[in-house]
């Protein structure tokens, strides 16, 4: 077994969804835990980025709590320029924005040429939890709407949404919640990498999940993350909530779509299966499947992998410009 | 070249083989695969310890 003990299959998860909220919440604890200190110890000796600068804006949420943004632009760079509002994973009930994967993430895309807003919403769980759906998502929108609100001050021209794995069901929920409430022309385009939709993983539905199963991570981990972040299933044909559940009346209209799934993913056939969706309702949607790569392994192996990492930034970035 | 295909099909990853590692599953990035054992960190994100 490697150091980080994942050359080897991954653990199972000790508990089933049963088990009770507190119990579910210490586990999600523990693994926020780890997955930090694989991104810390992943980001360690990365070259320093010159020429960007950030900042935390705070705004206000419906409830008066605070929502943060992390906003990161390039020096010198004559604007406007593309907004790329990008939102973290973590399954929607752990991590955050302000953590070491995601920072440089930001920071490689502004330096490339994006304004670009790093939203720190509620978790389901973890240091930033407990706070269920659809905590999290509302965040996710009060955020995007000051960033249009706010676009000539931000130097921004236009609005794309990227979230990877929990992100990616967040940047994908975004645009079917904007279109029910009537603020879609928001968002001129999202970026999904990896996206963690499908709500339901009792059963191994679909090929990847067992293809790809403890491949990093482990399939039994997603029906636990998933009773934290919707208790009960609650939500479990819900759009919003799980994106994979949408119907064409959720997909007509939204805006273009890259759907970016990886060979070695168990949520690559999750994302597939969303692009087809998107395509059969008439929306523009690019669908990639990156060879070779581990659930979101273009943003993790930045040293390992500068190509390949470049290629992601440069992907999401030629993706905002072009529909400027 | 043929185009006649001579080698039975074998489903990929541990459809195929559910004996296959990230580490061993020849489709992973040699480079990624590497990684993985070569961090240095003792983190298993799936479970607590």
């Amino acid at each position: 077994m490697g150091k980080l003990g994942l050359l080897d299959h991954a653990d199972g998860a000790p508990l089933t969804p049963d088990v009770g909220r507190e119990t579910l919440l210490q586990f999600v604890d523990a693994v926020e835990e780890g997955f930090e200190g694989l991104f810390a110890t992943l980001a360690e000796d990365l070259p320093p980025i010159h020429g960007v600068t950030s900042e935390l804006r705070t705004i206000t949420g419906d409830g008066g709590h605070e929502i943060g943004l992390h906003v990161h632009r390039p020096e010198g760079v004559e604007g406007p320029l593309p907004v790329i509002y990008q939102v973290h994973g973590g399954g929607m009930v752990m991590l955050a924005a302000k953590g070491a994967l995601y920072t440089r993430w930001r920071d490689e895309l502004a330096a490339a040429g994006a304004v670009v807003v790093g939203v720190e919403y509620r978790n389901g769980g973890g240091a930033l939890g407990p706070h269920p759906f659809p905590a999290g998502l509302e965040d996710c929108a009060t955020g995007l709407r000051w960033v249009a609100d706010h676009l000539g001050e931000l130097g921004g021209t236009h609005i794309v949404v990227t979230g990877d794995s929990g992100g990616g069901n967040l940047a994908l929920a975004l645009p079917i919640k904007a279109k029910r409430e009537g603020w879609a022309e928001a968002i001129a385009g999202v970026y999904a990498q990896c996206p963690y939709i499908l709500g339901d993983w009792t059963e191994a539905s679909l090929p990847s999940l067992v293809e790809n199963d403890r491949y990093w991570l482990n399939r039994s981990l997603f029906p636990l993350l998933a009773e934290v972040y919707d208790p009960g299933a609650g939500n479990a044909a819900e759009a919003t909530c799980w994106p994979y559940h949408a119907t064409a009346e959720d997909l007509r209209g939204l805006p273009p779509h890259v759907i970016s799934c990886n060979e070695l993913d168990p949520l690559r056939d999750e994302g597939v299966a969303y692009h087809r969706a998107l395509l059969a309702a008439g929306v523009p949607s690019i669908g990639k499947v990156n060879l070779g790569l581990c659930h979101v392994g273009e943003l993790m192996f930045r040293s390992a992998m500068p190509d390949v990492y470049a290629e992601a930034v440069r992907d999401v970035l030629g993706f905002a410009r072009s529909l400027g | 070249m043929t185009t006649d295909v001579s080698t039975p099909h074998i489903p990929p990853g541990r459809l195929g083989d559910p004996g296959l590692t990230i580490g061993t599953d020849p489709r992973a990035d040699p480079r990624m695969a590497r990684s993985w054992g070569s961090s240095g960190s003792s983190t298993t994100p799936t479970a607590p310890r």
